[in-house]
């Protein structure tokens, strides 16, 4: 199948997933643009649901590179930022779904928005996936804990925020300590110091 | 700038023939938010780890400032004296390959005051070490050891590469 074929046939479906995914339109333009690239350059499979597995897989490693590297970027511009509770956005209850689907891991997040959002069964999301429907079952379960426990903690914060009058002042920041690893495999280990000075 | 290439061993004398050793290439950069890279002198094998860092940090130049190699044997400590910084490393290894690295300090080097200080006078408090740190590494790779200014501004970065 050429690539404007395989374009054609997958782009809308793919753009959907990729916005899922990200929750912009900009970033799933991109992811989708970056998916057909790497199809130019890679051998994709011939057969049709074989190259749609193979672009969502695509789709789903980009997904979760930039989300490491947003990781990073915001931990690093985080800075001296004011630590106080501002309890609005909880109370939109679609910034609170964003934000629980934010904190689970790319992989969860995508098992979960294609089993709950799109409807997909466990054995579906494993062919696409290419790994076994136990370890989609495992990871909806994991992500299910995960969004229960953001939840209550959201109850909990909310709370706290309507009973307690004065908030605290926050505490000086203390240094940061992050050790991640590039999308080329390079570990980093790095320091965030307020006391740090060149 | 100048460059060092420096082979320091603080070994005992005693246990010299009996240790292990290992050599390290510590290449240590500025990382800026502006400006344009300097990285001529940049050791070819630490050409990957630049590239890798270069989309995921948040910087968009690079200087090299000095490099050097160092020979660091089974829980000894070593030191490396750089251009500006004194590189202080302990090493704890375990394995043949995989070493610990603990702790990965790198401090400034205080130049001596020319004037005295007056009588009752406390002499300043030492600086607190630009980096702190401790990780793992295996023979042949290279960890990016980096500090930088919670909040933005420039960053000292170490290539610490375990060389085979």
């Amino acid at each position: 199948m050429t690539l404007v074929a395989l374009f054609d046939r997958h782009q809308a479906r793919l753009y959907r997933f990729a916005l899922r995914l990200s929750g912009s339109d900009e970033e799933a333009e991109d992811l989708v643009q970056d998916a057909f690239v790497r199809a130019a350059r890679a051998r994709v499979p011939e057969d049709d649901e074989a190259a749609l597995r193979w672009l969502v897989r695509v789709v789903e490693n980009l997904a979760r590179d930039r989300w490491r590297r947003r990781v990073v970027r915001e931990t690093f511009a985080r800075g001296r930022r004011s630590e106080t509770y501002d309890p609005r956005p909880t109370l939109d209850a679609a910034a609170t779904v964003r934000a629980a689907l934010a904190s689970l891991s790319p992989r969860q997040r995508a098992i979960v928005v294609r089993h709950h959002l799109d409807g997909e069964d466990a054995a579906a999301i494993a062919a696409t996936l290419g790994i076994a429907p136990v370890t989609v079952r495992w990871h909806l379960a994991a992500a299910r804990k995960r969004l229960l426990a953001w939840a209550l903690l959201t109850i909990v914060v909310i709370a706290t925020a309507l009973l307690v009058q004065r908030p605290t002042p926050a505490p000086p920041p203390a240094a940061r300590h992050i050790q991640c690893t590039t999308p080329g495999g390079t570990r980093v280990v790095w320091t965030l110091d307020p006391d740090f000075h060149m | 700038m100048k460059r060092l290439l420096v082979l320091f061993l603080l070994l005992p004398s005693a246990s010299f023939a009996a240790e292990t050793t290992r050599l390290f290439q510590v290449v240590l950069l500025r990382a800026s938010i502006s400006g344009a890279d300097e990285l001529t002198t940049l050791p070819k094998n630490a050409g990957k780890a630049v590239a890798d860092i270069r989309d995921f940090l948040p910087y968009k130049s690079y200087r090299v400032l000095d490099s050097g190699l160092l020979r660091a044997a089974e829980t000894t400590a070593a030191s490396l004296r750089l251009d500006q910084y004194d590189v202080r490393v302990t090493f704890k290894m375990n394995g043949a390959n995989k070493l610990n690295v603990s702790p990965f300090t790198l401090e400034r080097v205080r130049k001596p005051g020319t004037t005295p200080l007056p009588p009752g006078v406390a002499p300043p408090a030492p600086e607190k070490p630009p980096i702190s740190t401790s990780f793992s590494v295996d023979a042949g790779e290279t960890i990016v050891v980096g500090s930088s200014k919670l909040g933005g501004g420039d960053a000292l970065v170490v290539l610490f590469t375990a060389l085979r």
